[in-house]
């Protein structure tokens, strides 16, 4: 066998092994805690964001915002100006949610006290993270009215939901997350952009839990009056059980399939099993979709952003857009283009998860383990279902985008640099 | 000399759509029967590219 011809096997034999860990992935969702408590490296002086790592100064202005009301709320300044200053004195430390187990949705803002859904992979045993966060809307007049409302929000997460949901998730022994996933992708669900029926699911789960938890009458009546209004909210549970299993996947030598897909408003970045933690990025495109008022225009929105797109590493979301396809009514599309997607999709596969079925495609699997050398040699990349965030924040809107075509080139160019000897010819 | 274009126009037509989608959709509206064919240009790559995929897959 010449060297290419055993590269070759070697590449075939590790993506197995990564698709096989999607397939194996058994998240339950154990605990709620403190950011502080829940990840590992975390510090009180450490601010999260979603995405790939960037500069404060490249950064897009819902981040900038985010982490700026942060620092406020956890105390580490007193005013902007001084946020700013600690910021570019590097006191404050910014760092994406990926490299400390995490995700976060949208602008991901994550601080030590952010109370946090935790999934473990029961058969791999990695944790993954995700803040409960949904954000305030984005009709709030000026900055100041947003920044309030956040506080507001983070406040109430940390010290009423966090508490309600950590004793109902500890009560109830776990929750199978895998279970609600696969029932809900035969409700109507692709799990990113459409979770009302994982949310719905989500709340039967818990309520008997809440309801038996011993906690003041006041705060379970607001919880479960947030949880049922909530219709996204699955969403945070779902992104920490799929960062468990993209993590539990990572750094299988040789393996070419993508381990992260994550957006930070500036770039796109992903991350691929045999490369380990390195990241390739390329400027991340806007989204194309539906505002949800007239008062908003293109020029409102920022590029694609969030750590959402956990959920199309993992084969779900735009990978399954064929479940979901009333999702195709805010980007003009039809059935027949939500079928043509999930198709697509498998072109750039190496596999299918038999326990994710999609009942519009005769009960299919979900084609699953984006491999880089596929995407780059048929020019099609992941198709991502997503929320379209106001450049002041807020959620205004939802749509598709794709990415970025040159992260993959850039991954496989390191790809052949890492397993080929420059030595060979 | 006409008469093959005129049978072609009078007889029911029967198409081959290659790639883009939105015509087939166009004549499947107007009740043509459409075979779709999912087809569209080859990537054209950085020879560097082409290299190392030729060597890797």
């Amino acid at each position: 066998m010449n060297n290419r011809a055993e590269l070759r096997s070697l590449i075939e034999t590790a993506n197995q092994t990564v698709l096989k860990t999607f397939q194996d992935s058994r998240p339950v969702w154990f605990d709620v805690r403190p950011a502080i408590e829940a990840l590992p490296g975390m510090t009180r002086d450490t601010i999260l964001h979603a995405g790939p790592p960037i500069e404060w100064s490249r950064m897009c202005e819902p981040q900038r915002s985010g982490v700026i009301c942060a620092a406020l709320f956890e105390g580490l300044a007193d005013s902007e100006s001084e946020a700013v200053a600690k910021i570019e004195a590097g006191d404050i430390c910014l760092a994406p949610c990926h490299e400390h187990g995490a995700v976060g949705g949208m602008a991901g803002i994550t601080s030590a006290s952010s109370a946090l859904a935790m999934v473990r992979d029961e058969a791999s045993g990695a944790v993954g993270c995700s803040q409960l966060y949904q954000g305030p809307r984005g009709q709030l007049r000026s900055r100041d009215d947003y920044d309030r409302e956040a506080a507001r929000q983070w406040r109430w997460l940390a010290e009423v939901l966090g508490p309600v949901l950590q004793a109902a998730v500890r009560a109830s022994g776990g929750i199978d997350v895998k279970h609600i996933t696969a029932k809900a992708l035969q409700m109507g669900d692709e799990c990113h952009n459409r979770n009302s029926a994982a949310s719905a699911l989500l709340l039967m789960e818990i309520l008997p839990w809440a309801l038996r938890a011993r906690m003041d009458p006041a705060s379970l009546r607001d919880s479960l009056a947030y949880l049922t209004g909530a219709e996204q909210f699955s969403l945070c549970v779902s992104m920490a059980a799929a960062k468990a299993t993209a993590d539990a996947a990572s750094g299988v030598p040789h393996s070419t399939i993508v381990t992260t897909l994550s957006r930070n408003g500036t770039d796109f970045g992903i991350r691929v099993s045999g490369l380990g933690d390195t990241w390739f990025t390329a400027p991340a495109n806007e989204v194309d979709g539906l505002l949800f008022s007239a008062e908003w225009n293109a020029d409102d929105t920022v590029p694609d952003m969030g750590d959402s797109a956990i959920m199309e590493t993992v084969g779900l979301g735009g990978h399954v857009q064929a479940a979901a396809p009333v999702l195709q009514q805010f980007v003009g599309g039809s059935f027949q283009r939500a079928v043509q997607l999930t198709e697509e999709m498998r072109q750039i596969t190496v596999g299918a998860l038999q326990d994710y079925r999609i009942p519009n495609l005769d009960f299919a699997p979900a084609p699953a383990a984006t491999d880089i050398r596929h995407v780059v040699r048929t020019g099609t990349t992941p198709i991502i279902d997503t929320a379209i965030a106001h450049r002041k924040g807020g959620v205004i809107g939802a749509g598709q985008t794709r990415a970025p075509l040159d992260c993959f080139k850039k991954a496989l160019r390191a790809f052949f640099d890492t397993y080929v000897p420059a030595t060979e010819p | 000399m006409n008469e093959p274009k005129q049978a072609l126009l009078s007889a029911d037509l029967k198409v081959i759509n290659i790639g883009l989608e939105l015509f087939a959709d166009s004549l499947a509206a107007q009740a043509v029967d459409v075979v779709r064919v999912d087809w569209k240009p080859p990537l054209e790559l950085e020879p560097e590219l082409e290299r190392i995929l030729d060597d890797l897959l």
